[in-house]
């Protein structure tokens, strides 16, 4: 069969119009899981009781078993019990997933990140009359970021990839439409390969950024 | 103006570190707290603004008398905003300039707007002498350039009292006198702090009162000349011949 340069040159456009869909579930997907890790990893730190247990089992939960199940659990399993998740669709259960699932990679990270910054600078917070919430917020958070920045970016990195398992609750993102461009061509390793340089050109693009962000935040560390 | 009574301070049910501290100090008074390593000099220091929760004791400023065992969420926040502190290792907020460490708590603690915080700070850094040093970020200053900027911070929240650290012993020799001279220079305007400090010249110089502790009690105190050369504890005699004998 040989490879068809020009179906190949032909189904890229066609696969970028989805590229739009899988960035918004990544995008969304970050905003929830680095809001929901940075709170728990809040919890973990201050061990706040019951909650940094249950925290834990959630972290446990989520790390321990695979991001597929994880999103049949909740697509597929989950509305046979809870009724009011019958009506959920697949993108929002998707976005869900993979927040949840990230989250509890991030949180971890987080709480390491938070555990690295030296004490003297909460208590320097402290000394200037600052709340313990509000010393987090300005000292504490901000410099943690700058450390945990480059574990977080490799998340974000997986994250974006892990959208593709969303094309088996049925969203029509990326991946769905190669496959289905695939099957109904036959054309496999055009359509694979297109998809999967889109994928790795947008993760190369993030890679830059962090690489900027680095340089941004480690400014002030310079001497 | 200010007064500890019966402070009290133990780590994880040993020994005590402080052992019932009773001490009073003026509006505008120096005073110097000198004595062994270990001997909970330090820990007086942080438990002033809660930064260690004692066990038993109250501290009464301006009046308003806190029972430090047990503060309340705003009789701690009360207490801090009242004192400020100057530490060994300065402290110093890394991800943000010197002229942002200063205003730092302008901004977010009393509420000033951010273009009148930052011309309060710049005078501050004008007054401690680093006004070039405005947007220089601490790793990238000197020890003693950093202690002067966590001084202005301290100075910056204009505290009934300052609490100072061992605020030298952290430096290099070489940034030493330029630390202590901001001191001297503070002291001149009658600004009320508590110093605990191995500089024993230092301490005679600036403090109107010397405070000798050891054991987590105070052992003795009086004005530098006679502490210094009329001791009348032995255990304070043995401490200074130690000190001075080099």
């Amino acid at each position: 069969m040989g490879f068809d340069v020009s179906y190949f040159l032909e189904i890229i456009p066609i696969l970028l119009g989805y590229l739009g869909l899988t960035m918004k579930m990544a995008s969304l997907g970050l905003v929830i899981a680095l809001t929901l890790a940075t709170a728990m990893a809040i919890v973990r730190v201050f061990k706040v009781p019951v909650l940094d247990w249950i925290v834990q089992v959630v972290i446990s939960f989520f790390r321990g078993t695979p991001l597929l199940v994880q999103l049949f659990l909740l697509y597929y399993g989950l509305p046979q019990v809870f009724p009011v998740l019958v009506g959920i669709d697949a993108f929002t259960a998707a976005v869900i997933g993979l927040s949840l699932h990230f989250s509890a990679y991030m949180a971890e990270t987080i709480r390491a990140a938070i555990l690295g910054i030296d004490r003297s600078q909460m208590e320097a917070a402290l000394s200037i009359g600052q709340s313990p919430a509000m010393a987090m917020r300005r000292i504490i958070l901000p410099q943690a970021a700058r450390i945990a920045l480059p574990s977080l970016m490799n998340q974000f990195i997986d994250m974006i990839k892990s959208t593709s398992l969303a094309f088996t609750l049925g969203v029509v993102e990326l991946m769905a439409t190669a496959q289905m461009e695939a099957s109904s061509s036959f054309r496999f390793f055009e359509s694979f390969l297109a998809v999967a340089l889109i994928y790795w050109v947008v993760v190369v693009l993030f890679t830059q950024l962090q690489l900027y962000l680095e340089a941004k935040l480690s400014k002030a560390y310079q001497r | 103006m200010i007064k500890i009574r019966n402070l009290t301070k133990s780590f994880n049910g040993s020994a005590p570190v402080l052992n019932g501290i009773d001490l009073d100090i003026e509006e505008g008074e120096i005073v110097a707290i000198i004595g062994p390593s270990g001997t909970g000099k330090s820990t007086l220091l942080r438990c002033v603004n809660l930064l260690e929760t004692p066990d038993a004791g109250s501290i009464s400023l301006d009046g308003e008398e806190v029972p430090v065992a047990h503060a309340s969420k705003e009789q701690t926040l009360g207490l801090r905003r009242k004192t400020s502190f100057v530490f060994q290792n300065y402290g110093l907020f890394l991800h943000k300039t010197a002229l942002e460490n200063i205003a730092e708590g302008l901004i977010t603690v009393w509420k000033q707007p951010k273009a009148e915080a930052y011309k309060k700070a710049q005078a501050i850094l004008q007054d401690i002498g680093l006004a070039d040093k405005a947007d220089s970020y601490p790793a990238s200053l000197s020890g003693g350039q950093q202690q002067r900027v966590g001084i202005g911070r301290a100075m910056a929240s204009q505290s009934k009292i300052m609490l100072f650290d061992e605020p030298t012993s952290a430096l290099d020799p070489e940034w030493v006198g330029e630390v202590l001279q901001l001191i001297k220079t503070l002291a001149t305007r009658k600004q009320t702090m508590l110093i605990v400090t191995h500089e024993m010249r230092f301490a005679r110089e600036v403090a109107d009162r010397v405070v000798f502790m050891e054991g987590g009690k105070i052992v003795e105190q009086g004005p530098p000349a006679q502490l210094f050369d009329q001791p009348k504890d032995p255990r304070t005699r043995a401490f200074l011949q130690r000190v001075t004998s080099v």
